[in-house]
């Protein structure tokens, strides 16, 4: 680590003024892209890319493979995503709610959480492009009514189109796990350096 | 049509919906009570969930940050990410946020005007001490959070768009951005077209609204801008005849200092060489600036004109 930045996160973890307000500077230079999109909720999203820094620099996560000024702009981005991401109308099925319907003990996939997740990509990327959309529509809330409506095609027919997809991507997945992708996935004990990684 | 039966094949036709909540009532405790009874359909359910899930599987924000940063160029997860990317239009939109983010910790690297000072000063408590979630009231949030904001707003306005830069702003000639002249010096001054600019002949600001605009008769002959107290964005046209190609226009603003105070305003055709973008009037910067135009094609990025203005309240 740069001795100037250990000296910054000394002095900003001491509440040092001037650091204080560069760092506050930092953040709404980083941030600008996303002031846009965030408006509304700036106040909150500038509060907690504070805490967050704050408490990463407490327990040493910043261990200086990059500056302290890199360090901060990636915490930024992770904390503005993570934000956007919360705040769409896109309905995020967690990992939990489908430990709950018990699909990760009936995949017998022995990985962590990242190698689900990859596998979940994996699945996606070999589903054709028109399931894909359907599906996003299914995600966006709609109904199959409005569906129907929106696509052109009947009920029935768009019903059963949205259960062939479900079944290639389940196809897919046991295809997937039959290879063992899942043991040859990337994460392992890959090193991410200074990764703001939000616990 | 509505489903007056319900059998397993029709159980497993409307499970999606189930899961997205728009059955009708009816619909819903017919298929529930379906489930009730049947360990296939149940069975099913679960499948439906894990369908739901990878459909709407992104890769995790920390990936996208590091791809933009390129800190995955020897990571097997970038093959993963760009896959995504082709067929994700959310996911790729972030990443335009996080390299335009990134673009801007460049800028400010180039020029390295914003370091505190080298000895410590008055100590102020930090929010850190302060916040234990859920455990303090609402209007101290309220205050914390308008304090914080009057930081961000007073620092970042001191440090990014005062026109009056303080010592360690980089002198004249100093490179920034794409070989871009950095103008930053002491004092005020008036961007005006550089090196780096492909300076597009009979480019022109054309109108700002709401407000008015004459030309040449801002400071330096800068267009002058006047803009009504209470408007809230600014529709900006731009006539830029000569250009060969209209995509990846993209309208910047900035300040006295030449330092980019907000990118990403795409500007789009309005026929006969005419460009629009609209831009909240928060980012504009009152008293001298300019707005500059720059053209990502592919990975080539051109300026293609600076047009100095000096936007003044009415």
């Amino acid at each position: 680590m740069q001795p100037f930045d250990s000296d910054l996160i000394h002095r900003f973890l001491a509440g040092d003024e001037e650091v204080v307000k560069t760092v506050d500077g930092w953040i709404s230079q980083a941030a600008w892209s996303y002031r846009q999109r965030l408006a509304s909720d700036w106040e909150d999203i500038f509060q907690d890319v504070r805490l967050e820094l704050t408490r990463l620099l407490s327990k040493s996560q910043f261990r200086g493979e990059a500056s302290l000024k890199t360090y901060l702009w990636r915490v930024v981005n992770h904390t503005c995503i993570d934000r956007l991401r919360s705040s769409s109308r896109w309905r995020w099925e967690g990992l939990e709610d489908l430990d709950h319907h018990g699909v990760l003990s009936q995949s017998a996939l022995q990985g962590t959480r990242h190698e689900f997740r990859d596998l979940l990509l994996r699945v996606v990327e070999q589903t054709p492009e028109d399931c894909r959309r359907l599906w996003k529509m299914v995600l966006d809330g709609y109904s199959y009514r409005d569906m129907s409506k929106e696509v052109g095609i009947a009920e029935a027919t768009l019903r059963v189109r949205v259960l062939r997809c479900r079944k290639k991507a389940v196809e897919i997945r046991d295809s997937l796990l039959k290879e063992n992708l899942a043991e040859e996935s990337p994460h392992g004990n890959e090193s991410r350096g200074d990764s703001p990684v939000i616990a | 049509m509505n489903i007056r039966s319900m059998n397993c094949t029709l159980a497993a036709e409307v499970l999606p919906w189930y899961l997205n909540g728009t059955l009708d009532p009816d619909e819903t405790a017919r298929l529930e009570a379906h489930l009730e009874s049947c360990a296939r359909c149940r069975q099913e359910h679960r499948e439906v969930a894990f369908a739901a899930a990878a459909f709407a599987s992104h890769p995790p924000a920390e990936d996208l940050v590091d791809f933009a940063f390129h800190r995955l160029a020897m990571s097997p997860r970038r093959g993963v990410v760009e896959r995504h990317l082709k067929s994700c239009a959310e996911c790729a939109e972030e990443v335009r946020l996080v390299e335009a983010s990134r673009d801007s910790l460049a800028e400010l690297e180039a020029t390295g005007a914003d370091e505190p000072p080298r000895t410590s000063s008055q100590v102020v408590p930090i929010v850190r001490e302060l916040r234990p979630r859920g455990a303090t009231s609402a209007a101290f949030w309220r205050n914390a959070a308008l304090a914080a904001s009057i930081a961000a707003i007073v620092g970042s306005g001191l440090w990014l768009w005062n026109v009056s830069p303080g010592p360690t702003q980089v002198a004249q000639g100093q490179g920034s951005e794409n070989g871009e002249d950095a103008r930053a010096s002491f004092g005020p001054s008036l961007p005006k077209l550089s090196a780096g600019d492909t300076a597009t002949r009979g480019a022109a600001l054309v109108s700002i609204q709401p407000g008015t605009l004459t030309q040449n008769t801002g400071a330096d002959g800068a267009s002058l801008v006047e803009i009504p107290i209470g408007a809230q964005e600014l529709r900006i046209t731009l006539r830029l005849p000569e250009l060969e190609e209209s995509a990846g226009l993209e309208l910047q603003v900035l300040n006295a200092g030449n330092r980019v105070m907000w990118r990403g305003g795409v500007l789009t055709s309005a026929g006969d060489g005419l460009y629009s973008s609209t831009l909240p009037l928060e980012f504009m910067t009152f008293g001298v600036g300019s707005l500059r135009v720059r053209q990502r094609i592919g990975d080539r990025s051109d300026i293609l004109t600076t047009l100095p203005i000096e936007l003044i309240r009415r």
